[in-house]
């Protein structure tokens, strides 16, 4: 048996596919496998749309190409995102009702996609509940359709894990290197949580932290880099920025957890945990939030909390990534054809 | 034991000059000129017989007729993916002349009366020895035994419920009692369905960074345990296939220390790969049981140097190529595994971890005996040429079977079966 048969997948590495081959964006699918540069990138350009007092700029951009929401999965502040974010860019925006559409009489997605895609769609913004349907799209059915992975199973979720970073851009007041970050929650079926370690990891954060019981971390999370704490008061102190995850209802009425009730005085994000953590820590959270269950409605409200800001945020960062990929599709075009011309 | 109108075979005599013999059955290896006719050796032909055909065996092995004691071909009922005609002629043109069949097509066979047609056609239209395994219990919905007199009277070798769970662990005792009473073997693929839940890769590492959900070695190693208890209890003989966990090896190991009639093979697949190669959700590394960690893949290759693991088979899944076209969970398991195995297993000896004579022997002649089809086996004869040095290229037109879904698919491979004889 030679080696190659032990490294069979390296054509499969999702850095391979959402890169065009002058190596920038054409997909946005994880954020595993980009570099540094590419995420600053990514916040910059985003920067670039955001005005005096976090006003979201309209800028032509993507005039004349069509933005296909298609959403396998119930959402309502992503997929609100997504669409203000094209039409910020003048994209011809169109939201697919998939759960109506074609896949409900049988037909595959792969078919699914291929007639949108006739129907001259240039960008795909897809969520899925099957980890890697974003991945499977890019590479097997629409290389050519800018895919942006907005959340696909437990795998990741991209455009979030990056508004999360340009809010604690903004607002941590100290480079990455500097901060201290704990992840509280439901790590095990959180695509948030993934996204965000990876992100974190990629701009150098000094240490990050996830806080959960054994039942809600993934198994070998340990070996991510990342610092497993059992304990929330311990996992909290010193921390700069606290991000606390949805806990999702079928998740409380399962072997998981015991109760609401009991999570929250483990692990709720409550007043006097926040003042475990250092001062003016930043308090996030992807939302929808439970108040009572992961954290306290006074903390989410309270002055340290960036929620609604983040909100905004994923506009300006939707729109980056949306001219990135349709800009990378295009630079990919052009690339081929000179190839093909030399 | 088997009632097969079978071809006529061709009375021609072949001369192999200087090959490698390997022979379980008479525990011999070794270099010499061997004469073959209607599928046995024979001896030096007589001055009145004349040789039709010399091979040049140098360097090549010859070994007996392979015996796969798993694999899917997809007929009855999934012939989108593979028919006894397709996967019949590329397991015998690849050395396997007797293929082991579990009870879950479509429908589920759990008839004896049909056992005997469908022997047939895979006969006819394949040309291998099609032996089945029964369902153990109705419609394999794990609640009460199929009519396993029926299916023995239809020459079933064994009985075995799949992948399919039982109601509850009382139908299992009472199942496995039922079977002990009628002699018959019963087949295992240990996987506890509740553990299992929805996963369809290993809960480790690789799962948890691709976010899938995750299958835990202890899905296999509770059930295992259990029906490790009720083996014992009941008496029933009992074989446990595809094993994927280093665990698993130290339980069968403990269980034939206590006398238990028990036996155990694993798929040629999990002695190569982990789970590593379900990275960027390549889905032809999707089968199950999953790929598993590192430390499961070495304690594997323990078990089979060790003799704890007694047969290795293909766990042979042809699928078409849609099946795969999905995002990966949504994928259907399964490797076609047909085309890499002869490289696979060469490789095995190459590595050292087995001689020549040993692998013949857990390919050959230990699956037959645990199918409990040696004397069929011997009886047809049938011997495979495999030249162990041979270089070449898995790809999608080299694949024999209908089933291109391969995690192996580019890989170079050494070892080739090279001719079949019969």
């Amino acid at each position: 048996m030679t080696a190659s048969a032990l490294h069979i997948s390296a054509q499969h590495l999702p850095s391979q596919i959402q890169l065009n081959r002058a190596g920038n964006l054409k997909h946005f699918l994880t954020i595993e496998g980009l570099s540094c540069d590419h995420l600053t990138h990514i916040l910059n350009v985003a920067e670039s749309f955001l005005g005096e007092g976090g006003r979201i700029l309209n800028l032509p951009l993507l005039e004349g190409h069509t933005v296909m929401n298609l959403f396998f999965e119930p959402s309502t502040r992503t997929r609100t995102t997504f669409e203000v974010a094209a039409q910020r860019l003048s994209a011809n925006v169109l939201n697919i009702d998939i759960q109506r559409s074609s896949t409900s009489k049988g037909e595959t997605l792969r078919d699914t996609l291929w007639n949108l895609r006739a129907m001259t769609a240039d960008v795909f913004v897809v969520r899925h509940s099957a980890s890697g349907a974003a991945h499977f799209m890019a590479q097997s059915v629409c290389p050519d359709v800018a895919i942006i992975n907005a959340g696909d199973g437990r795998h990741a979720h991209p455009t979030q894990a990056m508004l999360d970073m340009l809010t604690i851009r903004r607002h941590a007041g100290k480079p990455f290197s500097e901060l201290t970050v704990a992840i509280i929650g439901d790590i095990k079926h959180s695509r948030v949580a993934r996204s965000d370690v990876q992100a974190l990891q990629t701009l150098g954060a000094k240490e990050i932290r996830i806080i959960a019981p054994k039942t809600l971390q993934p198994a070998g999370f340990e070996t991510f880099g990342v610092k497993v704490f059992e304990n929330m008061d311990q996992g909290i102190a010193g921390c700069d920025v606290v991000i606390s995850l949805r806990i999702q209802n079928e998740r409380i009425a399962s072997p998981l957890l015991s109760s609401p009730e009991e999570f929250y005085k483990l692990y709720g994000l409550t007043e006097a945990r926040l003042k475990l953590a250092n001062p003016n820590a930043l308090v996030m959270h992807p939302g929808p939030m439970n108040r009572g269950v992961e954290i306290a409605s006074s903390v989410a409200d309270g002055n340290q909390s960036l929620i609604l800001k983040q909100v905004n945020y994923g506009i300006a960062v939707r729109m980056a990534v949306l001219r990135l990929a349709m800009q990378g599709q295009l630079e990919e075009r052009q690339l081929a054809e000179q190839e093909t011309l030399g | 034991m088997i009632e097969l109108q079978t071809l006529k075979k061709s009375d021609e005599i072949i001369q192999i000059n200087e090959v490698r013999v390997l022979d379980p059955m008479q525990c011999t290896d070794e270099v010499r000129t061997v004469w073959l006719q209607q599928g046995h050796l024979r001896g030096q032909p007589t001055a009145d017989e004349s040789v039709s055909q010399t091979v040049d065996g140098q360097g090549q092995w010859l070994m007996p007729a392979l015996v796969d004691l798993c694999a899917r071909l997809r007929e009855p009922g999934e012939q989108q993916h593979g028919t006894l005609k397709s996967e019949g002629q590329a397991a015998r043109a690849l050395g396997f002349l007797h293929l082991v069949t579990p009870p879950d097509t479509k429908p589920v066979l759990e008839s004896g009366a049909l056992l005997p047609g469908l022997r047939q056609k895979a006969y006819d239209d394949g040309g291998i020895y099609l032996h089945v395994i029964g369902a153990l219990t109705k419609g394999l919905d794990g609640n009460q035994p199929a009519n396993l007199a029926g299916l023995k009277q239809g020459k079933c070798i064994a009985v075995s419920n799949a992948r399919h769970a039982f109601a509850n662990n009382d139908v299992l005792l009472h199942t496995l009692e039922y079977a002990a009473t009628l002699g018959l073997t019963v087949f295992f693929y240990p996987e506890d369905p509740i553990l299992a839940q929805d996963g369809c890769v290993h809960d480790g590492f690789m799962a948890a960074r691709q976010g899938l959900a995750g299958i835990p070695a202890i899905a296999e190693t509770v059930a295992l345990s259990t029906q490790l208890q009720l083996v014992e209890a009941t008496g029933v003989r009992a074989h446990f296939s595809q094993l994927s966990c280093a665990a698993s090896v130290e339980l069968i190991a403990a269980a034939k220390a206590r006398g238990l009639p028990v036996t155990a093979d694993v798929a040629i697949h999990q002695l190569y790969l982990t789970d590593a190669s379900i990275d960027g959700f390549n889905s032809a590394a999707h089968v199950r049981p999953p790929l598993r960690s590192e430390a499961d893949r070495v304690g594997l290759r323990a078990g089979v140097a060790s003799g704890v693991i007694d047969a290795i088979c293909s766990h042979h899944e042809p699928l078409s190529a849609t099946a795969k076209m999905m995002p990966f969970a949504e994928t259907q398991a399964g490797i076609s595994s047909f085309d890499a195995f002869m490289g696979l297993a060469v490789g095995l000896v190459r590595e050292g971890l087995l001689s020549p004579l040993q692998l013949a022997g857990l390919i050959s002649k230990q699956p037959a005996m645990i199918a409990g089809i040696d004397a069929l086996w011997q009886g047809v004869g049938g011997w495979a040429l495999i030249d162990p040095a041979l270089d070449w290229v898995l790809t999608s037109s080299e694949i024999r079977s209908a089933g291109k879904n391969t995690p192996f698919l580019g890989t170079s491979l050494t070892g080739r079966v090279t001719a079949v004889f019969e």
